[in-house]
C-alpha cells in the first residue's frame, strides 16, 4: 500500500462541510458519505497524511487495523490514489470513532448514462430505461 | 475549424426567423425566434409558462427547421457523454446532438445565441430536455447554478425545499402558495451568488403533483391538466409566480418521508449530501462546477431537516417560522 494519498481528481470530486464529507466518483456514478471520525480521517488522508501520522494524532485508543481497513475501502472505491510527495503532514488531534465509508450506488445508472441516447424513450432524462 | 462549426457559423449569420416570443427563463430574458409561431408556442411550453417581458433579451433561441438536414452532424464517435459534440472544443460553440433522432442544440456563448432544431416532431417534454440543457449552460456561464429544489417566497425572502421525488417538495410548495406565498418552483430553481447572499430565480411556471392530492383541504390553485405520460397533474402557476424577480434565499429545508416532525437543524455536509448528487443527475454536464456551487449554496443558508407533515396548519406554522 502507498504511504501517502491524495484525492483521485478529477475523476472524483469531494467537499467537507461541518464535519461531514461527500465524495462522488464521476466515472462510476457512486457517491459516498463520511461522517464523524471518518470525515476527519478522510480529510487527513487527502491532505497526504500517512496512517502512522493519523494514528499518532488520535486523541484516544484506536485499533490500527480499523484504520487500515478504512483506507483499503477508500482505495477499493478508487477515491484515493498514491501521492508522489513525501512531505510530513501535521494532523490535528481527532477523536477516534467508527470508521465507515457509506457508499451509494442508486444514481450510478443516471450519473453514468448518456441523457441523449440512454434514457427512457417515454419519460426522458433523468430516467434510465426500465428504471 | 470543423465542418459543424462552419455550418453553425453560417446559420448564425443567415438565420433570420420571423416569428418571435419572449419568455423569462431563470434570471434572464429569452427571445424565441422561428418561422412557425405554433412551433415557438410548443417550445415555450417546454421552457416554462411565463409572462412575456419587454427588456432586451439576454439570450436568443433560434428555432431552425428543415435546414438541419444540411448540417454535418458528426457520427457517434465524435459525440461524448450527454451527446456533447467533442470536436467543437475551441470553436466558440458548444452543442448537444442526438444523432439517431436528428436533434441539435448549439450555443454560441460570445453572441449568446442558441440554435435548436429537430427533424422529427417531438413532444414538449422531449424538447424540454434540450431546453434544460440550455438553461444549465446559461446558468453556468453566468456563474449561477440550477438546483434541484422547490421554493416559495414572501417579501423578497425565499425558502428552498430539497429531497428526492415523493419527499413532499411539491406538496409543501402547493400548500405554501395556497397560503399566500409566491411560487418560485417545485423542482428547478436558478440561484446566483451575490457576496455572502444567494438570490433565487424561478424558472418553470408549472407545478406538477402526482394525484391524489396530499392535503386536499389546502387552498385550491385552479384547474390542473393531467399529463398521463408522467402521471402527474400540471398546474399553471403564472398567477402565483415571480419568475423574473429574485428572492433572497434564507433557508434550505431537506424533506424526507421519515424525517423529524419539527424543524431540526441540519449539518451543511448533510445538506450537501442531499442536494449535490441529486442536482448533478437532474442537470448534467459541468459536474465538478455544479457540485462546488452546491457546496457554496449550503454554506450560505440555514439548513433544516423536516419530515412529512399531516395538516395544512402544520405547513403554515413552518412557513411562518422561516419567513415570518
Amino acid at each position: 500500500m502507498p504511504e501517502r494519498y491524495e484525492l483521485s481528481a478529477p475523476e472524483v470530486i469531494a467537499d467537507l462541510i461541518d464535519g461531514e464529507a461527500v465524495a462522488i466518483d464521476l466515472t462510476t456514478g457512486h457517491y459516498h458519505r463520511l461522517r464523524g471520525a471518518s470525515a476527519e480521517v478522510w480529510e487527513a488522508l487527502i491532505r497526504g497524511a500517512t496512517e502512522e501520522e493519523i494514528l499518532a494524532s488520535a486523541a484516544g485508543p484506536i485499533d490500527p487495523k480499523s484504520l487500515s481497513d478504512f483506507v483499503v475501502s477508500l482505495c477499493e472505491e478508487s477515491l484515493l490514489r498514491e501521492r508522489s510527495s513525501i512531505d510530513p503532514v501535521a494532523v490535528p488531534a481527532w477523536e477516534p470513532g467508527m470508521l465507515e465509508l457509506e457508499s451509494f450506488v442508486d444514481l450510478e445508472d443516471i450519473l453514468g448514462i448518456d441523457p441523449i441516447h440512454e434514457v427512457d424513450p417515454d419519460r426522458g432524462w433523468p430516467h434510465a430505461p426500465d428504471a | 475549424m470543423n465542418d459543424l462549426a462552419h455550418w453553425l457559423d453560417h446559420q448564425l449569420q443567415e438565420s433570420a426567423p420571423e416569428a418571435t416570443l419572449s419568455r423569462s427563463f431563470g434570471g434572464r430574458n429569452v427571445l424565441l425566434r422561428g418561422d412557425d409561431f405554433e412551433e415557438l408556442q410548443q417550445i415555450s411550453w417546454a421552457l416554462g409558462e411565463a409572462s412575456a417581458i419587454a427588456r432586451k433579451p439576454s439570450v436568443e433561441l433560434r428555432v431552425l427547421g428543415e435546414v438541419l438536414r444540411t448540417a454535418p452532424i458528426p457520427d457517434e464517435n465524435a459525440v461524448g457523454p450527454y451527446g456533447v459534440v467533442l470536436t467543437l472544443e475551441g470553436t466558440g460553440w458548444r452543442a448537444c446532438v442526438d444523432v439517431d433522432e436528428g436533434r441539435l442544440l448549439a450555443y454560441h456563448a460570445a453572441s449568446r445565441v442558441a440554435l435548436s432544431a429537430a427533424l422529427i416532431p417531438e413532444a414538449p417534454r422531449h424538447r424540454s430536455e434540450f431546453g434544460r440543457t440550455l438553461l444549465h449552460w446559461l446558468a453556468t456561464d453566468d456563474g449561477n447554478l440550477v438546483v434541484h429544489a422547490g421554493a416559495v417566497g414572501r417579501a423578497g425572502k425565499a425558502i428552498l425545499f430539497i429531497g428526492p421525488g415523493g419527499a413532499g417538495k411539491s406538496t409543501f410548495v402547493r400548500v405554501a402558495v395556497g397560503a399566500g406565498a409566491t411560487f418560485l418552483g417545485d423542482n428547478a430553481l436558478e440561484v446566483s451568488f451575490e457576496g455572502d447572499g444567494v438570490a433565487t430565480w424561478g424558472v418553470y411556471g408549472s407545478l406538477k403533483v402526482r394525484p391524489p392530492l396530499v392535503l386536499p383541504d389546502a387552498v385550491a390553485l385552479g384547474n390542473a391538466r393531467h399529463d398521463a405520460d408522467i402521471g402527474k397533474d400540471l398546474y399553471d402557476m403564472a398567477a402565483y409566480a415571480s419568475l423574473g424577480e429574485p428572492h433572497a434565499a434564507c433557508s434550505l429545508v431537506a424533506l424526507s418521508a421519515d424525517g423529524p416532525r419539527e424543524l431540526t437543524p441540519l449539518g451543511r455536509g448533510a445538506a450537501l449530501f442531499a442536494l449535490g448528487p441529486s442536482t448533478m443527475v437532474q442537470f448534467p454536464l459541468y459536474g465538478p462546477e455544479v457540485f462546488a456551487a452546491c457546496g457554496q449554496l449550503v454554506r450560505s443558508l440555514d439548513c433544516w431537516s423536516l419530515g412529512q407533515l399531516d395538516t395544512v396548519e402544520d405547513h403554515g406554522r413552518i412557513l411562518e417560522r422561516l419567513l415570518g
